[in-house]
């Protein structure tokens, strides 16, 4: 079992109503990913039956694991267009509540680059994708750092921080703390990690190589100005659709995303410039550095830029952006980064990519858009009176 | 009319091993409205729970309830719960005393059914529809050698839900369960956790009884009337929603609550008296 999660464990010095208390403060986190599509669309209700993919570790704390369907989320067929152009998944946050020392998810949100969407389960029915790719932040930042980041109270059990490792399927490995530097060293399945300068990756990933670098979780932290990264995945600085993975790029070059960018992505240099991301030609110009994580960003030092349609704007030790009509501020030297009421550093972790094939069947003619469905043509239904009977009588 | 509930931890366990058995609040607020309700229009209830869970109700003072008790529920160890996870029912059926009425924990019934059921051998809440997916054809079970299928069953038989059960004959009880425990004694082990327990549980019982030559009665004759009848609530697949929806999941003990308050304030009080009540989150 990961431990990237212990920290809502309850700690052995820690009361029932202690441990409720921090995980009630706790502020929503990235914990998994939906998937959405055209045929799970339903123009009559203005909602997807979404498919959702959890962190194994984090759904196994749960008093009441969540399933892969069930979901609904409600959004104009506009808003559905534009989030089915893109079939990768989309991260889920989730609110946790705890009562008598029992872990439940309070609410969730689907959250876009530039809106969340409230995503709810009512049991309705919903059309597995053909081929999942099953994009996982995967890991976090190290047990300390968290407490930093979600509890402000620091009213966390005092637990000695535990190795990062990979879920299932993800990166394993270990690895081992420099004393003096900043660095850690380790070793992975997919691959390698030595002192000083590392090689990450698999066939299917890549490499990363870099420098004084301290590896943080599965996240890549940059340490000093001196530190870099060079190298990328499938090519000197160009991505192509697989893309994925978590970085963080000091270059003056210029980069290139073919598809899409999942994962958490830092971006640094003077002068640097990444376009294609998603393929909708949105494009970073960077000073200092800044990321793109699944559609979120984490802050950076400071530095303008341009992203997807809208604008952000960073300075040192507090950062808004302005993602067309949405506009998010928060402060993240040194602690976390805010998006509305919304954490992003869990998205720091390695991304990991998976296809998968579920075996079930898309009909031909996917992109005919649920603008085109005739009220009650769509499978998607509210299900939520459905399920029992008789309850209108209590 | 006497009523009896069950409770069967093992199945519990499976999935949450190392942990304390536990209801949670929705199932637990609706057992509460279930024996509020069948005392009040229809007679005394009795638990039977297995140690697991019969400690939890002591612990909560819950076995004050029942106006008949608690009792030990024993089931046979070698009866895998992941696959018959309702085997408690039945064990508790064999224990209970003829005429009774068995009741899911999760089924309330708002009226008095005594005059329904009078004169009726076998009643059940409603029939099923004899979905091969559900209830496929004999076929499907792996049994053990020696298992034979009893040459009087007509396997086209509509199934029978039994989240009620009331049954007036003790040799025909006698008759039910010994099938049913036969069959899940002779099922080859499977990963299939629900064509074999709703055969054990809701389609011996119609095949038996027509072997006997007994009506079961129906409260429900089409799924449709449950959506119409004022008789039942049936809480079923919304138990899915009320874990993973946690809006709904207030609401629904709020009201809950608001209705034991109402009409059954003394059983409000004990709701009041349990931790998982006293803030409704």
């Amino acid at each position: 079992m990961g431990k990237l999660f212990h920290w809502l464990d309850r700690g052995k010095a820690e009361t029932v109503v202690g441990y409720d208390n921090r995980i009630n403060r706790l502020q929503a986190f990235h914990a998994g990913y939906a998937f959405l599509s055209w045929e799970n669309y339903s123009a009559e209700l203005c909602a997807f039956a979404a498919y959702a993919v959890w962190n194994g570790e984090f759904n196994a704390k749960l008093e009441n694991p969540m399933p892969s369907g069930g979901f609904m989320m409600h959004c104009t067929p506009e808003q559905a267009q534009e989030l089915c152009a893109f079939p990768d998944g989309f991260p889920l946050f989730v609110k946790l509540l705890a009562k008598q020392g029992r872990l439940y998810v309070e609410n969730m949100v689907l959250a876009d680059q530039e809106r969340v969407y409230d995503f709810y389960f009512n049991g309705c029915e919903v059309t597995p994708p053909e081929r999942l790719r099953l994009v996982f932040a995967g890991q976090r930042e190290p047990a300390d750092a968290h407490r930093e980041e979600y509890l402000p109270e620091k009213n966390a059990p005092a637990e000695e921080p535990k190795r990062p490792q990979g879920s299932a399927g993800s990166l394993r490995g270990s690895y081992r703390r420099g004393s003096a530097g900043s660095y850690l060293r380790g070793s992975f399945v997919a691959g390698s990690y030595r002192l000083g300068a590392y090689r990450w990756g698999s066939a299917a990933v890549g490499s990363y190589r870099s420098w004084l670098e301290q590896f943080s979780g599965s996240s890549f932290r940059q340490r000093g100005i001196s530190g870099s990264y060079y190298g990328a995945v499938w090519g000197n600085g160009s991505f192509g659709r697989s893309a994925i993975g978590s970085g963080r790029f000091f270059t003056g070059g210029s980069w290139r995303f073919g598809g899409w960018l999942v994962g958490s992505y830092r971006f640094g240099g003077f002068g640097g410039s990444y376009a294609g991301w998603r393929g909708q030609g949105g494009s970073y110009q960077g000073f200092g550095s800044g990321s793109f994580a699944g559609g979120s960003y984490r802050g950076a030092l400071f530095g303008i830029g341009s992203y997807a349609g809208g604008s952000f704007r960073i300075l040192f030790g507090t950062g808004s952006s302005f993602l067309r009509e949405a506009f998010y501020t928060g402060s993240y030297i040194g602690g976390c980064y805010r998006h509305g009421s919304f954490l992003y550093s869990g998205l720091t972790g390695v991304a990991f990519l998976l296809e998968v094939d579920t075996g079930a069947e898309l009909p031909a003619g996917e992109e005919a858009a649920a603008l085109q469905l005739y009220p009650g043509q769509s499978h998607v239904r509210r299900l939520i009176e459905e399920m029992g009977y008789g309850l209108d009588l209590i | 009319m006497n009523g009896f509930y069950s409770l069967w931890s093992a199945p519990y366990f499976l999935k949450k091993p190392k942990t304390a058995f536990m209801m949670q609040d929705f199932d637990l607020i609706t057992l509460l409205l279930s024996v509020a309700a069948f005392e009040k229009y229809n007679g005394q209830t009795k638990m039977y729970a297995d140690e697991a869970a019969l400690a939890y109700l002591k612990e909560r003072s819950l076995e004050k309830i029942f106006s008949r008790g608690v009792e030990l529920l024993s089931v046979p160890g070698d009866i895998d719960p992941a696959v018959f996870w309702a085997a408690g029912k039945l064990c508790a059926l064999q224990m209970e005393q003829m005429p009774c009425v068995m009741i899911d924990t999760d089924l309330i019934i708002w009226q008095s059914i005594g005059k329904t059921l009078r004169n009726k051998q076998v009643a059940v809440i409603h029939r099923e529809e004899l979905n091969p997916e559900i209830y496929p054809a004999p076929e499907h079970f792996q049994m053990q050698q020696a298992y034979q299928f009893p040459a009087g069953w007509d396997f086209r038989v509509q199934p029978a839900n039994t989240a009620l059960l009331y049954l007036k004959d003790a040799a025909f009880r006698d008759a039910y369960v010994a099938e049913a425990l036969r069959f899940m004694h002779s099922l080859a082990p499977t990963t299939d956790h629900l064509c074999p327990m709703v055969f054990a549980e809701q389609r011996i019982l119609p095949m038996c009884a027509q072997a006997r030559g007994l009506h079961i009665y129906a409260f429900c004759d089409r799924m449709e009337q449950l959506r119409e009848q004022n008789l039942f609530t049936h809480i079923w697949g919304h138990k899915n929603v009320l874990k993973f929806n946690m809006d709904e999941r207030r609401a629904f003990i709020r009201r809950c609550l608001k209705r034991l308050q109402r009409e059954f304030p003394q059983m409000y009080e004990t709701a009041m008296g349990l931790a998982e009540f006293q803030e409704v989150f």
